[in-house]
């Protein structure tokens, strides 16, 4: 399964990034073969629509949670048509703290 | 005069589809002759209306209960009850197209926050909110609590 972590920079040990759509990079993580592929955000400089954006590009590549501090109002009725799931966490975590924590049973 | 704004009223979720159509006019036919035009007129139902219906008559809850759902008072429930239950008659009876329109909603989010980790998480799937036990989406943590001020979680963009 693929959860999407947002982040600042395109290594592990970065923090997660504070901003959803217009997040610096997005790590997508799968649980299965605990593997991390490495997107650079393509929307971060849309004038609008970053977000929704944002949203179709990973919801193209099967994402099926998203990890991020916040969201926005536009994304959220669109996450639940895609059926993907939001988890707000805390700040200041880094990538590889949130991915030990999916690791966890 | 105009009065107080109408406040935001909330659902669950959209309807399932877009509306109704009557099928199979009985050819009753008006005075002048003429197959009757009433069954042409459209009635349009609102969500808040709809979602009224599906609350009160669907779920089952009592308007009390309906009107703390919705964000509104129990007469303003009421109120928005009737005026679906009269439509949803009318289209009944006169054979006319019902459908689903827009009114002045806010979809309702149900937040949950898990005590290890502190995240707070959505329930994407809604089965799963029926299920008792939840368990968190990051850590997998067992002790779940209902968390409020979602308002708060969304950002402006």
């Amino acid at each position: 399964m693929k959860v999407v972590i947002t982040s600042r920079e395109n290594n592990i040990n970065s923090i997660v990034d504070s901003r959803f759509g217009r997040a610096a990079y997005f790590a997508v993580y799968d649980t299965d073969t605990d593997q991390i592929e490495w997107l650079g955000n393509d929307v971060v400089n849309t004038q609008h629509g970053a977000g929704t954006g944002a949203v179709n590009l990973l919801a193209n590549l099967g994402a099926k949670k998203i990890c991020a501090v916040a969201f926005g109002t536009k994304v959220k009725p669109l996450l639940d048509e895609l059926d993907i799931q939001m988890i707000v966490v805390k700040e200041d975590q880094t990538v590889a703290s949130i991915i030990e924590l999916l690791k966890k049973k | 005069m105009v009065g107080r704004p109408q406040k935001i009223r909330k659902i669950a979720g959209a309807p399932l589809v877009e509306g109704f159509v009557p099928k199979g006019h009985r050819g009753r036919q008006c005075r002048r002759g003429t197959k009757c035009r009433k069954q042409q007129e459209m009635i349009l139902l609102l969500f808040e209306e709809y979602e009224s219906i599906r609350l009160l008559d669907y779920v089952g809850l009592n308007q009390t209960e309906a009107a703390e759902q919705m964000n509104v008072s129990r007469p303003t429930l009421t109120r928005i009850y009737q005026r679906a239950r009269q439509k949803v008659a009318k289209a009944f009876i006169e054979g006319c197209v019902l459908r689903f329109e827009g009114g002045k909603v806010n979809y309702k989010t149900e937040w949950y926050q898990c005590i290890d980790c502190q995240s707070i998480f959505n329930i994407s799937d809604k089965r799963q909110e029926m299920d008792e036990k939840l368990i968190c989406p990051l850590c997998s943590g067992s002790e779940i609590v209902v968390y409020h001020e979602a308002d708060s979680l969304m950002a402006d963009e």
